[in-house]
């Protein structure tokens, strides 16, 4: 069987190493870690090339909650959801401990969307295919309502946050017609602002000034009291958490799912909403640990599930899978759904690639590159901060080698500190940045293609069904916040 | 600190002015044919909507301001301007020599800021230099 | 209490950052004049990796490395459609070791006003790739072929939408030209504007359009799905990979178009040496199987063109693109 060849294990491992290292590294993504792969991937046989992709893309997605760990510099705009909360457990409860729940929930939920991805492919892929402008428009209003009542105490400043962030995505030629907006007359800023540039200002380069303004001394990151953490705080703890919460995590993991499986933003708006109905429905103040479950198992169902669209329909998901499917046609391997009857093997491998990243990569990895955080988190204040500042720099200026993107991380930072000042919430400008390009556009494309007939977007089913979805994410978030503020009052 | 002080009503003004100033600078962008709303149409609409949370945030102010922040004395400001030039003197040195020579000055300056031990921060920021060359020079050719 | 050990700490301070960059500017070895190419080559690729273009030109970069004996490496620098990445290229020292890939876009962006850039900006080196565009719809679709599409489109003018990029993009031109080139206005099937072919055929799918006028390298991963159906190509022959769609001129539709294509060039004013080398070794890499059997399977069409050629080729795709722009209405 080719499927146990040296050279398969090999790929496997160097590409869970090398999805580690960029997946860890600020402003280096999944996305970029697969394009510098494919000139490679043109060489190699199919049943190397495509495993390799798997592992790296998988295990990239999850060393993003490494930089959310140290630093609270978020990977991925899905791992924005929870970054605050990673942070704080991995400092009042180690690295290992914060990053054993991301690996091991990452593991759960992408062993559950492979096999949702080996089970139900081809129906779910005709679902996909009903999804429509007006679709994606409720899609991306229930992400941002998802995203408001998320954030804690004051809806209103968390939508203020939101408003941010979407006024943030409109600088760059607007969608329909391709005027140019809020430009300031330089053509670098045409292309928009980059959301990963953004989010390093936000998070990373926002937490180095913070210090520097408190005045934070020799003092170490993490908690005097972890010394040299134990083993089990990776394995043992994380795995008694998610048996416990094991309800929560297949709700997360499907979430992941039926969100990440619809080609553009999935991903993201799974893990949002994932984390913010665990937010709302715990019964408990202290729930930092189920919320970070919650929103990595979602993420890392997506991961696999976003692979559905690319191989029955040939319509790719994301970037990652888009390369996936040019690879496809330069092997003369047609996606759709003859390949699940002539390539079998080629399926076969596939999932079973899925499988033992999630099973064996990530839990190995995963430790390799806690243990990494877990030795910066116990360096002085005044060390770690400037090597964050370095790598916020250096981050930002690799997204797209271009000098512009580190004076916008620098200036979110400044940004982000005025907004910590006043209350309002980081991670929601994030998904108000990814959100408003989708929502702007799929408004803008349904109301063309209807003449500006406001009706048509209550005419589709689905459509309903997801409008039923905001309205009913809406009641629930007001009675849980009303709950919320009484029960606090009556505490104190 | 009192409740209606002026000091909490600052968001809810900085979100009034700034939903004004979206008003101002969509009001040349074109529309689509047949007179139908363009390119204006969002950016007015998230105007509309911040001026509705900044009236919120003028009418019922909340209190809750981040607690170490209060304290942000001369000192701390300083600081965070070192750490602000430490990051723009990246921009300045990177084109004349390799990224990780000026990721590692942007180090020097954040630790020279922060007052950590010379020693140490030369240290960090020499292999931190070295590290960010290697990685991304090497494996990114930037 | 600071200010005496903060003096020790400046000096020293000032001598070991001098240190560090003298290290650093020697690790980084200064540019002394040597054989064209002595270090490694940069390729600017101005839409995002993964995309056509990327796809194309990190496998020509792969395989040029061989021939120039240096590495190439690709980067992105994405935005604006497209205007980042040509700005940047425009920007960079015409010294042969920054060249990118500069797209149909080019010769369109100046007419609508978006940037004074346009192909004169640059030192062209070689036509890579043309991406012919394609007309596709459902597979379930009542039309047989391109003929049963036009009696619709005449019978009920206006109520068939098509997509496949923004409005004015290069998909956008070619609806234009085939409705010209069979006698219908152009609002006719109007355009919904989408970021892209791939949003464009999630639309094409769900019956939110009914055409798609992409090209077939985006279209045809569906169209071996079984998914979606190619009517007709608008180039002037078939290509080897869809042996069986027909062009329009093979359909009687006199109409055909170089759809997206790609131009590896240099900034402006690029040494006539340094071009000519780098014009012999496009030219040499681009015939290696291991660029162009991968990229044709794909459903790329390779197509060289250099020289006197390549100029007469920019010159009346700008014109084209002019034209079609204006009658648009997109044009300035």
């Amino acid at each position: 069987m080719a499927f146990v060849s040296w050279e398969g294990v090999l790929a496997l491992i160097a590409g869970a190493l090398y999805g580690a290292l960029f997946g860890a590294v600020p402003g280096l993504t999944a996305t970029l870690a697969v394009a510098l792969f494919i000139p490679i991937a043109f060489f190699l046989d199919a049943t190397i090339a495509l495993p390799a992709i798997i592992a790296i893309s998988s295990v990239a997605i999850y060393a993003g909650d490494v930089g959310s760990a140290i630093a609270r510099i978020p990977g991925t705009p899905a791992s924005a959801a929870y970054a605050d909360e990673l942070h704080s457990l991995s400092r009042s409860r180690g690295a290992l401990y914060g990053l054993g729940i991301s690996a091991l929930g990452s593991s759960f939920g992408g062993i559950l969307g492979t096999l949702v991805l080996a089970g139900g492919a081809l129906a779910l892929a005709t679902l996909a295919a009903m999804f429509s402008s007006f679709e994606y428009f409720w899609i991306a209003v229930l992400g941002l309502t998802a995203g408001i009542f998320a954030s804690g105490r004051h809806l209103l400043k968390g939508f203020g946050s939101l408003l941010i962030g979407l006024l943030l995505s409109t600088v760059g030629v607007d969608p329909t017609l391709g005027y140019p907006r809020f430009h300031f007359g330089n053509p670098a800023f045409l292309g928009g602002l980059d959301y990963i540039a953004v989010m390093i200002g936000l998070f990373g380069f926002s937490e180095v000034l913070y210090h520097m303004g408190a005045g934070t001394n020799s003092a170490r990151a993490a908690d005097a009291s972890i010394r040299r953490e134990a083993l089990s705080n990776f394995y043992a703890g994380p795995l008694k958490l998610i048996r416990k919460a094991r309800k929560l995590v297949v709700r997360s993991s499907l979430l992941g799912i039926f969100v990440g499986f619809l080609p553009g933003a999935g991903a993201d708006i799974g893990a949002w909403v994932a984390c913010s109905l665990e937010k709302l429905t715990a019964k408990r103040q202290k729930n930092e640990e189920r919320v970070v479950l919650a929103g990595v198992s979602s993420n890392n169902a997506a991961v696999a599930s976003a692979w559905i669209p690319a191989l029955s329909l040939g319509l790719p998901g994301d970037t990652v899978t888009a390369m996936v499917l040019g690879v496809f046609m330069m092997k003369g391997v047609t996606p759709g759904p003859l390949l699940f009857q002539e390539q079998m093997p080629l399926i076969w491998i596939l999932f079973g690639t899925f499988l033992i990243a999630n099973i064996l990569l990530l839990p190995t990895v995963g430790l390799l590159t806690a243990r990494i955080a877990g030795t910066a988190l116990r360096l002085p204040f005044n060390l770690l901060l400037p090597i964050i500042a370095a790598a916020c720099v250096t981050g930002a200026y690799a997204i797209n080698n271009n000098p512009l993107d580190v004076g916008v991380m620098v200036l979110m930072g400044v940004v982000a500190l005025m907004l910590r000042r006043g209350g309002f919430p980081l991670a929601q400008v994030v998904l108000g940045m990814v959100l408003g390009p989708i929502l702007e556009q799929h408004f803008m494309v349904s109301a063309i293609k209807s003449n500006w007939n406001a009706l048509s977007f209550f005419e589709r089913p689905i459509a309903l069904i997801l409008m039923g979805a905001c309205v009913a994410t809406v009641i629930l978030g007001i009675i849980a916040h009303k709950r919320r503020l009484t029960g606090n009052n009556e505490g104190g | 600190m009192p409740y209606n002080s002026i000091y909490l009503r600052i968001p809810g003004i900085v979100f009034l002015i700034l939903a004004a100033a979206i008003w101002l600078g969509t009001r040349s962008f074109p529309s689509l044919p047949e007179g139908y709303p363009g390119p204006g149409l969002f950016p007015n609409a998230l105007a509309f909507l911040l001026a509705l949370v900044g009236i919120g945030l003028l009418w019922r102010p909340t209190a809750e301001v981040v607690r170490a922040t209060h304290q942000l004395s001369g000192k701390g400001v300083t600081r965070i301007l070192g750490g602000l030039s430490g990051a723009l003197l990246f921009l300045l040195i990177n084109p004349l020599t390799s990224i990780g020579a000026a990721a590692g000055m942007t180090c020097l300056v954040c630790g020279v800021a922060m007052r950590a031990r010379i020693k140490a921060v030369l240290i960090t920021s020499a292999a931190t230099g070295v590290m960010i060359h290697l990685l991304f020079s090497g494996l990114l050719a930037l | 209490m600071v200010s005496p050990r903060l003096g020790v700490v400046v000096d020293r301070g000032i001598v070991w950052i001098i240190g560090l960059l003298l290290v650093t500017l020697c690790a980084c070895q200064t540019n002394v004049e040597q054989a064209y190419p002595s270090r490694p080559l940069t390729v600017i690729v101005p839409w995002k990796a993964g995309g056509g273009t990327d796809t194309a030109t990190r496998a020509l970069a792969a395989v040029l490395q061989d021939e120039l004996g240096q590495p190439v490496n690709v980067v992105n620098r994405t935005g604006g459609g497209g205007i980042v990445g040509h700005y940047a290229l425009s920007q960079a020292q015409p010294d042969g070791y920054t060249l990118g890939a500069i797209t149909v876009e080019i010769t369109m962006m100046h007419w609508t006003g978006l940037t004074p850039l346009d192909y004169t900006n640059y030192s062209p080196i070689a036509l890579v790739t043309v991406n012919p565009s394609a007309i596709t719809v459902r597979s379930d679709a009542p039309w047989e072929d391109i003929h049963d599409l036009i009696a619709a489109l005449e019978a009920d003018p206006g109520t068939l939408t098509a997509s496949g990029t923004s409005l004015g993009g290069i998909w956008d031109l070619c609806r234009i030209g085939f409705l010209e080139a069979v006698g219908l206005d152009q609002s006719a099937m109007p355009w919904v504007p989408s970021q892209g072919a791939a949003p464009a055929l999630q639309e094409l799918l769900a019956g939110g359009v009914d055409v798609v006028t992409a090209s077939l390298a985006e279209t045809d991963a569906l169209r071996r799905a079984g998914r979606v159906r190619t009517l007709a190509l608008m180039a002037n022959e078939r290509l080897s990979v869809a042996p069986d769609v027909p062009t329009l001129k093979e359909l009687g539709i006199d109409y055909a178009s170089e759809g997206g294509w790609m131009v590896l060039a240099a900034p402006e004013n690029l040494p006539n040496a340094r071009l000519e080398l780098l014009r012999v070794a496009v030219w040499n890499a681009s015939r290696k199987p291991e660029f162009s059997v991968p990229l044709e399977r794909a459903g790329f069409r390779l197509r060289h063109l250099t020289g006197d050629a390549l100029e007469t080729f920019l010159r009346e795709e700008d014109h084209r693109s002019g034209i079609l722009l204006n009658e648009a209405g997109l044009a300035l």
